[in-house]
């Protein structure tokens, strides 16, 4: 025992050393899996108001860029809506056709629950605007935080974009402020579509610079050039369909390859954030409890 | 550590990290060069303080600024081992006659040679850490590299910089 603690005392220098790293490693290693882990980053609710504060004197220099943006998105909403044509309505056009060809054999059955079931489905993504507090482009792991929490319905895995294109994913919520992980995080996966050819493929950014971005997992058989323009899936339930994501910038055919080598120009402004909308999709848990049935391994 | 530092440091400790966190937190400059002026308050910490205390300070600043960075875990690691290193370092670059009782490693007390010699590679090392451990790997590694060597060249002149303002400004008073 007097062994033991001389043994201690004389290399607690050492053992301190292993000790504090082991707990530091333990915390990088999880800072992805905690749940509830609002108190050890910018959600939390005394790091986001000293974030708000000492950012609101940058705030008076971004606000002519935010007033053009809020403008353009007016214009194209209001061409949107000259034309009957809010997004919604095409989406819901778009995925009746089988609704109606089920209405037609059994209108009589099905109407009632039909005509409930789409008015959910016109209505099935609500977006809530949120004021961004801190956000950083310049890291290799990015994050963006926002000014709404769960007192107003944010919660976790929430989608997050902006009227430019898409921003992210809610990773942590607390009572008034939100951290998103940007598109801008190095383990930032989204599911994408090529909208011209309808190709699935996915996005993920390259670390280095704010406004290009790798696609991934377009065979090479696909006809794809410069100028298409990708769009997010909506597999995952996160983001609505054929939401903005970029333009492809640059395609690379690798010899021996299977899959192109893609560079997507980002259509959001990460540099000028300032106003993004949550997108809460109300039919996310049927979704996915549907799927966690489905997927359940045999046992 | 004597207790006639206790209060001089925790002004040094709220001045960093007040120019820490509002000032340069978001501050990049050519996209590459970071600053983490906090690591100057861990560095200038008195040279006879000891190991176990300038470890336990280097977790809790490394995780305190981690909470504003969103970074959790990565600072505490990079400054608990330079604050490990830092104790066999000091020891190595011993001036000829020792280190008088009560000197600060500060470039007044000690030079601005010895005091580059010291800070330069903590800093470094710190940096390297931060970066590396941040990406996750060594993808783009020269890239990484030159964020390292960029954002410690920045820190360390602004670490001077603060270094002989605090200083100058605290003169008088003692």
């Amino acid at each position: 025992m007097y062994n033991l603690l001389s043994f201690i005392f004389r290399y607690k220098a050492s053992l301190l050393f292993v000790f504090l790293e082991v707990i530091s490693v333990f915390f990088i290693v999880n800072n992805n899996d905690y749940h509830h882990a609002a108190f050890v980053n910018s959600s939390n609710q005394l790091v986001a108001s000293v974030m708000n504060t000492t950012n609101s004197v940058g705030e008076y220099f971004t606000l002519a860029e935010v007033n053009q943006q809020l403008s353009r998105e007016n214009a194209k909403l209001h061409e949107l809506l000259q034309n009957g044509l809010l997004p919604t309505d095409s989406l819901l056009h778009k995925d009746s056709l089988a609704l109606e060809a089920l209405a037609e054999d059994s209108v009589s059955i099905l109407a009632p629950v039909q005509s409930r079931r789409d008015s959910l489905r016109l209505k099935q993504y609500l977006f809530l605007p949120a004021k961004v507090v801190e956000n950083t482009v310049k890291r290799a792991k990015n994050y963006v935080t926002i000014d709404k929490g769960w007192a107003d319905g944010i919660a976790k895995d929430m989608g997050v974009i902006c009227p430019d294109g898409i921003v992210g994913k809610v990773k942590d919520v607390s009572e008034h402020f939100a951290v998103v992980t940007s598109l801008l995080h190095t383990e930032m996966f989204i599911s994408v579509l090529v909208e011209r050819s309808n190709t699935l493929g996915s996005v993920q950014w390259n670390g280095r610079n704010s406004t290009i971005a790798n696609l991934h997992d377009i065979p090479i058989h696909i006809n794809i050039i410069t100028g298409d323009t990708i769009v997010t899936s909506g597999y995952s339930g996160i983001y609505p369909p054929g939401t903005m994501v970029g333009t492809v910038a640059e395609v690379r055919p690798e010899e021996d390859a299977a899959f192109y080598d893609i560079d997507v120009d980002l259509s959001t402004e990460f540099q000028e954030l300032s106003y993004v909308y949550v997108v809460k999709n109300r039919l996310r848990q049927e979704k996915d409890s549907l799927e966690v049935i489905n997927f359940k391994p045999n046992e | 550590m004597n207790s006639r530092y206790i209060l001089p440091q925790a002004i040094n400790f709220i001045v960093y990290m007040l120019l820490q966190l509002v000032l340069v937190r978001n501050l990049v400059l050519f996209d590459v060069s970071f600053c983490y002026l906090y690591l100057g308050f861990l560095l200038l910490l008195p040279i006879e303080a000891g190991v176990v205390t300038c470890m336990l300070m280097g977790f809790s600043v490394g995780l305190f600024v981690d909470v504003f960075y969103n970074t959790f875990g990565i600072h505490a690691a990079a400054c608990v081992f330079v604050m490990y290193t830092r104790h066999f370092w000091i020891k190595a670059i011993t001036p000829r006659g020792g280190y008088d009782l009560g000197v600060m490693p500060i470039p007044q007390d000690l030079g601005m040679r010895w005091f580059v010699t010291y800070a330069f590679p903590l800093i470094l090392v710190h940096h390297a850490l931060i970066f590396f451990i941040e990406i996750g790997g060594f993808a783009l590694f020269y890239y990484t590299l030159i964020k390292v060597v960029a954002s410690t060249a920045f820190t360390l002149i602004m670490v001077i910089v603060i270094q002989y303002i605090l200083q100058s400004s605290r003169r008088p008073v003692l």
